[in-house]
């Protein structure tokens, strides 16, 4: 294990993966910085770059960026009370009344040290999960991952919000999705409608481009105008250096929220929102000032930060081990496996281990790193939200349409995310998640071929192993669960 | 306005999702078990959503998993609405209906234009049109214009190697 770590060392500073790195950590604070447009988009439009790249460039080129969407986020939350990213809105609540008192620097540095502290915890945790996860991975047959995809897909629920039914229809599409083309077990033809095009299946990326990047196109252009509008706040030097000193002071309550934000990650479903609104609520509920919470307290800045950047660890780890998603950023992030020739699961902890500990050095660096570039050119970095969107439009529309193009080069993958752009912001406007449709077309395939699999090698006889009863039991938990909190709430 | 938009929207899933229950229903056993089931308990719900939403007097927004989650903190501390939120609601229902137009006949004349034209011509000239006619300076949209195609280039052509559309029209005229 030691000597995967080392390895995995050398993979992420080689010269090639580090310089891809780097150039990708400022994409990532840039589009993190400028609101609505968020990580998912981010990758989307940053897959098809790694055609030709080798497995460990390709995920630092992507996971560099990805690492530090949410430590750009926090900058317009604090200065315009705008969040970057979704999981920034809980920063808002007291980062912008701080900016309003003067502390505009101060939350400044809280939010960016907690970020990096918090990513690189999230980094620690992953690679000690590791060495736990890698032999029940290896002992998992396809009846344990049939019943693994099925959980998965019980986490729609987690993912709807207060609208269950509507996360299940979206849920619905993405399991369509997954099932057009040539059926593996019986050479069926399903969903093809006599196009040549469909043989194949759906590709994820075309989806997602067309789900993240075009419906984000349509909003932008119906918005109009540039992000933020108000002058943002002075950030003083002085009062950076004192947030930073202040991750520090509240180490105790920064690690909590970090190792919270670990475990939400790991449960796939529940995401950077859920982490960052948790380890807020956790923060309000341990003070003994409780009251100062909404008013501008430095905690209510650390907490969901450090959340936000260390569920990033959590979520990667049943994204490689079981090929489960732990967010909507690694279902998109596992449309990039198949174009880097990578497969998760059991082989990503045996063969690849090296490449598994590469991510962990990128996920650490890359966090430490963006924190230092945001604090040298915080001030420089929120003028970005004042970039029109007239000119943020074609270089968005241009890469994602060029990106969907580039996964089989035909026009026809086009066409499909124009369908999905079209459909995305239908989603978005109706209050439709769109992460379940991503998690269905992830887990569709994964159910179908390893439940045919299970049929052929056991019967039904499948159902009654040990492990496949077990999370049996965490599927009806998962159905349960969320059903008891609503009559709860 | 929202109501009847979603009201179209759930209808549309409905027909969508019984024509893959009815598509389904034409393949063998073994081929058609998980497609009929994810179809058939998908158009139940689509169903139930269509007419949860024909027979609701009123929109009444759900909350998403955030924004419940956001309100049961707003209990315990008292923070103003955020202004990008208040901004989006004052924006006039028919005016939101023409950007949106406005912005599918963008994304689609984008595609036209790449489909005709390739990539490497439909990428200045769509990044020049749409900015010139958003009111950038020309020297602004020029500047984008050659450095998102020269970016493309480089990446795409230059670096790995990429085939990208040449364009229809450039392809009957090669012929």
């Amino acid at each position: 294990m030691l000597d995967a770590m080392w390895e995995g060392l050398k993979l992420a500073l080689d010269w090639h993966t580090f310089g891809l790195m780097l150039l990708t950590i400022p994409i990532g604070l840039i589009i993190g910085i400028i609101p609505g447009l968020g990580g998912n988009l981010g990758l989307a439009l940053l897959i098809p770059f790694t055609f030709g790249m080798s497995p460990a460039a390709g995920f630092a080129f992507l996971l560099g960026m990805h690492a530090v969407v949410q430590t750009g986020s926090p900058i317009p939350a604090i200065l315009f009370d705008t969040p970057g990213a979704g999981p920034a809105a809980a920063t808002c609540i007291d980062g912008f009344p701080m900016a309003q008192k003067g502390e505009a620097g101060r939350a400044m540095g809280a939010a960016l040290a907690a970020s990096g502290v918090g990513g690189v915890i999230g980094a620690i945790c992953m690679a000690l999960t590791i060495p736990v996860v890698r032999p029940i991975v290896l002992a998992f047959g396809p009846p344990e991952f049939f019943m693994m995809a099925v959980l998965g897909l019980t986490f729609i629920s987690l993912m709807s919000g207060d609208s269950l039914m509507k996360g299940l229809v979206a849920g619905g599409i993405g399991l369509i999705i997954s099932f057009v083309g040539m059926d593996p077990q019986t050479g069926v033809l399903r969903f093809t409608f006599g196009q040549l095009y469909f043989y194949d299946g759906i590709n994820i990326v075309t989806v997602v481009i067309g789900l993240f990047a075009v419906a984000e196109v349509i909003t932008l252009v119906i918005k109009g105008g540039s992000i933020a509008h108000t002058k943002p706040a002075d950030v003083k030097a002085a009062g950076v250096w004192q947030g930073f000193k202040d991750t520090f002071i509240h180490w105790n309550l920064v690690l909590r929220c970090s190792l919270i934000g670990d475990v939400i990650g790991m449960i796939p479903g529940l995401g950077g929102d859920a982490a960052s609104f948790i380890a807020y609520g956790h923060a309000v509920q341990t003070s003994k000032h409780p009251e100062r919470f909404g008013k501008g307290a430095v905690e209510g800045v650390l907490a969901p930060e450090s959340a936000n950047n260390s569920k990033e660890g959590g979520a990667l780890i049943p994204t490689l081990a079981f090929g489960v998603p732990g967010s909507s950023g690694m279902a998109i992030l596992l449309g990039a496996f198949t174009i880097l020739g990578v497969t998760p699961g059991p082989e990503m902890l045996t063969k690849n281990l090296n490449l598994v500990f590469s991510m962990v050095w990128v996920l650490a660096l890359a966090n430490v790193i963006g924190v230092l570039l945001c604090l040298l050119f915080v001030g420089y970095l929120a003028q970005i939200t004042f970039i029109r969107v007239s000119i943020i439009i074609p270089f968005i529309l241009t890469f994602g349409l060029l990106g969907s193009y580039l996964t089989h080069g035909n026009f026809g993958d086009i066409l499909v995310t124009l369908v999905t752009g079209i459909l995305g912001y239908a989603m978005k406007v109706f209050d439709y998640p769109r992460a379940p449709l991503i998690l269905g077309i992830v887990l569709g395939e994964i159910a179908e071929n390893t439940l045919h699999l299970s049929l052929n090698l056991f019967g039904l006889a499948f159902l009654l192993r040990p492990g496949t009863i077990i999370l049996m039991l965490l599927v009806v938990a998962s159905i349960i669960y969320p059903i008891v909190r609503k009559r709860g709430r | 306005m929202v109501k009847k938009g979603e009201t179209i929207f759930n209808f549309i899933l409905v027909v969508f999702f019984a024509v893959i229950f009815g598509i389904s229903l034409t393949y063998n056993p073994k081929a058609r078990l998980i497609p009929l089931l994810v179809s058939g308990i998908s158009l139940i719900m689509s169903i139930l959503l269509f007419l949860g939403n024909l027979l609701k007097k009123e929109k009444k927004a759900g909350l998403s998993g955030e924004d419940a989650l956001l309100k049961s903190i707003m209990e315990k501390v008292e923070v103003e609405e955020i202004p990008a939120e208040k901004e989006k609601k004052d924006l006039p229902s028919r005016e939101k209906r023409r950007r949106l137009y406005e912005a599918l006949f963008w994304v689609l004349g984008f595609v036209i234009l790449i489909y005709l034209l390739g990539f490497l011509v439909a990428i200045p000239l769509f990044t020049v049109i749409f900015m010139r006619t958003k009111k950038e300076g020309w020297l602004l949209s020029l500047s984008c214009a050659a450095g998102l195609t020269a970016l493309v280039y480089f990446a795409f052509v230059k670096l790995t190697e990429g085939d990208l559309h040449r364009g229809i029209l450039f392809q009957i005229i090669g012929d």
